[in-house]
């Protein structure tokens, strides 16, 4: 049964890897703001950054602690630029442009490839490193430190992303977009370059909350994107598709409630609330959803 | 609504010759060839199947359903069932379908509010919500499935998929040569305008929703039928989605015979990769989607009645001329 210790320790359990959800769907939100662009493969990006991560963790065992998560990020933030702008030019530019199905089964094929590809690499055991941190214990809860250091350096990379939205040209263009597309063409906001901008930024933060995971949760797999793209969906929806704060709200409530779900029950049913949620959001507010 | 519905065009016992020989030769398949070439044969009946009842729903009325695979999955699971609680084997696929047809009538009633990329991702949140409480219901087997306790029929399943085949090419070709065709495209090309001209969107819509439920239902309720189990990760794939569109994008959507053209060239080329590079299908599999998308909007049956359709507009001007 579920006593008030457990309580209090599994909702900050969740808290902690609300942040990590935090960054995967704020980048879900702008390529669906920005491009319109149903992202089915966003889990799928987000693994690759797992992978890149602990690729580089293998090859950096025996180094400073520090040295090894800022190698780990770097991996992972630039192979996933490389691959956002490698896809943009050559698939996703064009997608963007047809109708909905197109759009949807190009990126399914997308997410196909990219599994097999690393299948290909890495089989498909599951891989993870595990980064000694210590333990901090507040009271009666005790958090695992790199769960925490991973949060951390989540909050402070979407505290960067609030300043680009809200305090730059880029990032108020970005928004523009994001509310009124034909309002902010008029205004004469270069599209090409905010599209490029917005799927770039939007999968190198799924890449770097990837990377976050293969070192904090530390469970890394071919198969694990499907999950994060449908949580990554249901936070977005509730939040609000053109509202960061509300996303990031929703995250960590949303990573809270699972995280008791999954005491309480079965982590399959934190699943099917997920897309409970998803389905009763778009049926209930349809497209109004959207502002 | 009887009264409304009508044909527009002729039926034209001409056109209905490539279909009709079509036929007469699938009936001959099992006594003509082997058992493994008939299950081929299935197979491709199966994709066939499935490409039309998805062709009712996208190709006409141009709604994105990224859940079909739902309808699958319930109608092979509804099938078990009915066998298990003592349904004869033959008639257990059509009280499946006639059960999914009617759960597809209730859910359209909340899913057809939405449009476009919304009903798209509604419908796909719907189908994983299934296969995920599919794999937790304990009397339904859990991830374990259902056994129907039967041999395996694949002569008996074969004709059933051939009457179930029949009955569907019929119904699309007399929704393609009735008002309610006529209906539906309006729906697709312009929702707004076809609503203000009088057409009544919502009850085409769900017809069409729960039409393509019952085929694609009856289409898992064989399958459970010569697999002799079902259970929740071979019933419920998204791939099974995709494939559906690959069929029916190959094809042509909106066509009549594009969905069967799309179901002989996927199933084929889908079994020699899987025989020849094992490991590399699904990769190959990703690539076949994205080029189809790119390379081929039409699909070979749409581009052929588009070529044949420019050809005569060009010999009506040349003979004005």
């Amino acid at each position: 049964m579920l006593s008030a210790e457990l309580l209090i320790q599994s909702v900050m359990f969740g808290f902690l890897q609300g942040g990590l959800y935090a960054l995967a769907s704020l980048g879900l939100m702008i390529t669906w703001g920005v491009l319109r662009l149903v992202n089915v493969a966003h889990g799928e990006f987000l693994m690759v950054g797992a992978y890149a991560s602990y690729w580089a963790l293998t090859l950096m065992k025996g180094v400073a602690i520090t040295t090894q998560v800022a190698a780990a990020l770097l991996t992972s933030a630039l192979l996933g630029l490389g691959l956002a702008l490698l896809l943009y030019f050559s698939v996703i530019k064009q997608l963007a442009k047809v109708e909905v199905l197109a759009s949807l089964l190009g990126l399914f094929g997308l997410s196909l490839i990219m599994i097999n590809i690393i299948i290909l690499i890495w089989t498909v055991d599951v891989r993870g490193v595990v980064l000694d941190f210590g333990y901090v214990t507040i009271g009666p809860v005790t958090l695992i430190g790199s769960r925490l250091v991973a949060f951390m350096i989540a909050i402070v990379l979407v505290g960067f992303l609030f300043l680009f939205l809200y305090k730059s040209y880029w990032g108020s263009a970005l928004r523009a977009v994001m509310q009124n597309r034909r309002a902010a063409a008029l205004v004469g906001i270069n599209m090409d370059a905010i599209y490029m901008l917005g799927f770039t930024i939007g999968i190198v933060l799924a890449s770097i909350a990837g990377g976050l995971v293969s070192w904090s949760i530390a469970h890394v797999e071919p198969f694990m994107g499907g999950a994060y793209t449908l949580k990554s969906f249901a936070i977005v929806l509730i939040g609000g598709v053109t509202n960061p704060v509300g996303i990031l709200i929703s995250a960590i409530t949303f990573a809270a409630i699972e995280s008791v779900f999954a005491v309480l029950t079965d982590p399959v049913y934190s699943m099917a609330l997920a897309l409970a949620v998803i389905v009763s959001a778009i049926v209930v507010r349809g497209e109004k959803l959207f502002g | 609504m009887a009264k409304h519905i009508r044909l527009v065009s002729p039926i034209r016992p001409l056109e209905l010759t490539p279909i009709t020989a079509l036929t007469a030769v699938l009936i001959a398949v099992p006594f003509v060839l082997t058992t493994y070439q008939t299950s081929i044969t299935f197979e491709i009946l199966r994709y066939a199947i499935l490409g039309m009842a998805l062709n009712l729903f996208y190709g006409l009325l141009g709604y994105v359903n990224f859940g079909q695979v739902a309808f699958y999955g319930l109608g092979a699971y509804a099938t078990a069932v009915s066998v298990i609680v003592g349904v004869p084997l033959f008639l257990a696929p059509f009280v499946g379908g006639l059960i999914v047809a009617g759960l597809a009538y209730l859910l359209s009633l909340p899913l057809l509010r939405t449009r476009g990329i919304y009903f798209a991702i509604a419908t796909l949140g719907l189908a994983e919500t299934i296969r995920l409480s599919f794999l937790k219901i304990p009397f339904l087997g859990g991830s374990y499935g259902l056994v129907l306790h039967t041999s395996y029929q694949l002569v008996e399943a074969y004709y059933t998929l051939l009457a179930i085949f029949a009955s569907l090419l019929a119904v699309t070709y007399l929704i393609l040569k009735s008002s309610i065709g006529v209906e539906l495209r309006a729906i697709r090309e312009d929702e707004e305008a076809a609503e203000s001209m009088g057409v009544n969107t919502v009850k085409y819509k769900r017809l069409v929703f729960t039409l393509s439920g019952f085929y694609t239902a009856l289409a898992g309720g064989v399958f459970a039928w010569l697999s002799t189990y079902v259970n929740p990760e071979t019933v419920f794939q998204t791939l099974t989605t995709i494939e559906m569109y690959i069929v029916v994008l190959i094809g042509g959507a909106g066509t009549m015979l594009g969905p069967v053209v799309g179901g002989i060239i996927f199933y084929i080329s889908k079994i020699n990769l899987l025989v020849n590079y094992p490991e590399l299908h699904f990769l190959m599999f990703g690539a076949l989607l994205t080029i189809t998308v790119r390379l081929a909007p039409r699909g070979i049956v749409g581009g052929l009645e588009q070529y044949v359709r420019m050809r005569r507009i060009a010999k009506l001007r040349g003979r004005r001329a």
